[in-house]
């Protein structure tokens, strides 16, 4: 049977001049999946999500829910369901964190309902969001500005949320508690694509990994079935 | 001595238009846009830092040296000296500031110096007011005076020569590449111990100094000079000269002047307005010759890509 | 006397500070830093001038297309010159600027020649006058005009960038504009309405000076230079910063014109600007923080 991906790309290249970030990658995520690519610093993880937002040069397909997006511009892309969370959390600091979770509602800027129905979702998500709501968002902490970082990409409802490190530069309390919170949006019924360095805890909450390295995977499979220890020696350097 | 062959032409440049003096002395004029710009240059491409006030030196060496001349009867060399002297002190004290701001800032701080000595100029008794300074007479040595344009041609060509010989070797010498690394990376040149405030102000310095002898010359090549023609202006055209031609390039400036300089002169005669030509110049060749004009001709490099 | 003249710098600085906020939204979107900003404007000067005085329209009706015409100038400057090069350094981007300077002072030049062209104010009125018990203070109808138009501006472009959902994208691009992208903010779009809005805030600008400077090719020259430090002294960073760089540099020049020199009034203004960058070199209310180039 053939199954409907909800996000397949067959051959992805992505090229800086000449060294190649991404060297023809294929691959799929279905429909309520947690997938994560895992790899080391500079394997091409964040090329291939920017890829897929459209925010750097590609070639190869990749069609989302039925739809080639491979010559989509990368401020069309949110409206079709795709959200990607960026790298480096990516807020807008001089703007309070109602503000910031408002231009996550961009795509849906019409509907005003809908934009209060979310913001109270993601308050509801992240308390200490709701308390700090008028604050300017450059002066949260580190893990504050990661929630806001996920709540605003939540705002408009996607298919499919795609993360860039969401662990990085945070304590472990905090990496487990933003996991969870992966977990319960992926329960409501986001698919989701996790490109981590931390391979344990991406693992353990992922469906399917691959692993890449030097801008292809040199492994995948199902998250319960990969070996860690071996993933771990082999591909992600200790 | 291979590198310095490329002067040769310009020796002999003028020769054929001797019965035309007034050639002649738009190509002085050309000449002494250059040692400007040249200073200009050693200001923004070699240490990085922005000027928008380059005419106050410009100025400042052509009043010193006129008032010195016309008032108290100082003969040329020494009002020339002086000139370049008195202006690289005055560079020093606004290079002082540079060693605090950066980018837009030192911009309003240079702006704001160019303005503020036109004014002044504008409105003091011995620089003449508004009215400025007449029958400023042409450079003079002892007995022999150059009152003939020819004679300031070689002068000026003379002092092109001097600072191009002087630049070559700085630029190859270790303070040459103290200021490059300054200009690509302040932090990376503190790293290596490059003193930061000793070449930033070394670079108003020199810059200070080639714009005051340029102004000295222009005062008595002219033989009149007033607060306006050291505006704004001046100064963004010291600049445009510098991208036009060539930045980082005695070559090169000098084709910048001579576009900056020459061009009014060759369409005079025409009913068109030259900055339009002029605009478009610096926009195209920014566009397409980030280099400069002196892409097109490859000579007379005095470094390569630092 | 001492109030007339802190109103009359008052207004000359609500001037400074326009120009000031049309250069600082343009840069913080698109970071381009326009130094034919005075220059577009006085473009739409002569357009004002050649449709009131030569063509004999309407006042209101002249003063609306110039300002229309410079809102276009700007979309069309940054669409179509400077967007296509956006990756270059932005000393090279100041110099093409510099070098639709020149280009514009010469079109001027070419189509109007250098005469010096008067615009008459659009308020002729008895002015408006206070007496109080230190004395008394008079207020030209056009100055309250300038000063109710600039306050108008100012209101309507806080309101905009701060309760609109436009503005708040416009804000986000200015902040980060991948991310922007991601949002679904169509980042190019809020580009070009930077530039339309600073445009128009340029044209305003002349056309509101243009009765006290004439209309001629270098008539912007010091409003622009003004309007530049005064985003400086600001911070180049906000609006109430280009508001008090404005109001502080007019104040400042209009009290040291009256007590200290009339002649050196630039120069020492110029001085006491430069002592509060060396001071504070980040500007009155700018932040240390890396900004955008």
């Amino acid at each position: 049977m053939a199954t409907e991906h909800i996000l397949e790309v067959e051959n992805l290249v992505v090229k800086y001049g000449p060294i190649w970030a991404v060297n023809g990658t294929s691959f799929f995520v279905d429909d309520r999946e947690i997938v994560s690519i895992l790899g080391a610093n500079g394997a091409g993880k964040t090329s291939t999500l920017k890829a897929l937002s459209g925010l750097i040069a590609r070639d190869g397909k990749i069609t989302f829910l039925s739809k080639n997006i491979s010559k989509t511009d990368a401020h069309k892309i949110p409206y079709l369901g795709l959200t990607l969370c960026p790298e480096r959390r990516g807020i807008f600091p001089d703007m309070s964190v109602e503000d910031n979770l408002l231009m996550g509602a961009y795509t849906i800027r019409k509907n005003k309902k809908m934009i209060r129905q979310n913001t109270e979702k993601v308050y509801g998500l992240f308390e200490r969001l709701a308390e700090r709501r008028k604050q300017l968002s450059g002066t949260l902490s580190g893990g504050e500005q990661q929630m806001l970082a996920i709540g605003r990409a939540l705002m408009n409802e996607p298919k499919l949320l795609m993360l860039d490190e969401p662990s990085l530069g945070l304590s472990p309390k905090l990496v487990d508690f933003i996991f969870d919170s992966l977990k319960a949006i992926n329960k409501s019924g986001t698919a989701i694509l996790l490109v981590e360095q931390n391979a344990m805890v991406a693992t353990e909450i992922s469906n399917r990994i691959y692993v890449m390295q030097n801008g292809r995977f040199a492994l995948s499979g199902n998250a319960k079935e990969i070996d860690f220890q071996t993933l771990k020696m082999k591909y992600l350097g200790g | 001595m291979k590198k310095y062959l490329w002067f040769t032409p310009f020796v002999l440049v003028p020769l054929p238009f001797l019965g035309y003096p007034f050639l002649i002395s738009i190509f002085v004029l050309i000449g002494i846009y250059t040692i400007a710009a040249i200073g200009m240059d050693i200001l923004t491409t070699w240490a990085g830092q922005i000027s928008l006030g380059n005419a106050a030196f410009f100025a400042i060496g052509a009043y010193t040296s006129a008032i010195m001349i016309v008032n108290f009867h100082i003969p040329f060399l020494i009002a020339f000296l002086v000139s370049g002297f008195l202006s690289m002190l005055i560079g020093i004290l606004v290079g002082l500031p540079a060693l605090r701001v950066s980018g837009f800032y030192l911009a309003v701080v240079t702006m704001a110096f160019g303005i503020a000595i036109q004014q002044i100029i504008g409105v003091f008794q011995i620089t003449g007011g508004y009215n400025g300074i007449r029958n400023i007479p042409a450079p003079s040595f002892w007995i022999f005076k150059a009152s003939n344009p020819i004679y300031q041609y070689y002068i000026v060509l003379f002092i092109i020569f001097l600072a191009f010989v002087i630049i070559s070797r700085v630029s190859f010498s270790k303070s040459g590449l103290a200021l490059f690394a300054m200009r690509d990376s302040e932090i990376a040149a503190t790293a290596f111990g490059v003193n930061l405030l000793k070449y930033k102000l070394a670079a108003f310095a020199s810059s200070a100094a080639l714009t005051g002898f340029a102004g000295s010359l222009y005062a008595s090549a002219i033989g009149f000079i007033s607060p306006s023609q050291f505006d704004l202006t001046l100064s963004l055209d010291l600049l445009a000269i510098v991208i036009v031609g060539g930045a980082g390039s005695v070559i090169g400036v000098m084709i910048g002047a001579a576009f900056f300089v020459g061009l009014p002169f060759l369409l005079s005669g025409y009913n068109f307005s030259i900055t339009i030509i002029q605009g478009i110049a610096l926009i195209l060749i920014l566009l397409f010759l980030p280099k400069g004009l002196v892409q097109a001709f490859k000579i007379g490099k005095v470094r390569k890509k630092a | 006397m001492i109030f007339q003249q802190i109103i009359a710098g008052i207004i000359t600085g609500a001037l400074y500070a326009i120009v000031a906020l049309g250069l600082v939204i343009a840069y913080k979107v698109t970071g381009v830093m326009n130094f034919a900003y005075g220059y577009m404007g006085m473009i739409s000067a002569y357009i004002f001038f050649t449709c009131f005085s030569v063509i004999g329209m309407n006042y209101i009706f002249a003063f609306l297309i110039s300002v229309a015409f410079g809102a276009f100038v700007s979309y069309a400057v940054e669409r179509g010159l400077l967007r296509p090069v956006r990756n270059i350094s932005p000393a090279s981007m100041v110099i093409i600027t510099l070098g639709l300077l020149l280009l514009l002072e010469g079109i001027a030049l070419q189509v109007w020649g250098n005469n010096y062209q008067q615009i008459p104010n659009l308020l002729n009125g008895l002015p408006l006058i206070l007496k109080f018990s230190g004395g008394i203070i008079v207020i030209p109808q056009q100055n309250l005009l300038i000063l109710g138009l600039v306050t108008g501006v100012i209101i309507a472009l806080i309101l905009y960038l701060n309760l609109t959902f436009q503005g708040k994208a416009m804000r986000a691009v200015a902040q980060n504009e991948e991310v922007s992208k991601l949002m679904g903010i169509n980042s190019s779009l809020m580009m070009s309405i930077s530039w339309i809005i600073s445009g128009a805030i340029g044209s305003l600008a002349a056309v509101l000076v243009a009765p006290q400077t004439f209309v001629y090719p270098d008539m912007m020259l010091s409003l622009q230079i003004m309007g530049f430090t005064a985003a400086v002294l600001g911070g180049f960073e906000s609006i109430p910063g280009s508001i008090i760089g404005g109001i502080s540099i007019g104040v400042i020049e209009n009290l040291v014109g009256t007590y200290i020199s009339t002649n050196l009034k630039t120069t020492f203004s110029l001085a006491i600007i430069v002592a509060i960058l060396l001071i504070k070199p980040e500007g009155l209310l700018g932040s240390a923080k890396a900004r955008r180039v």
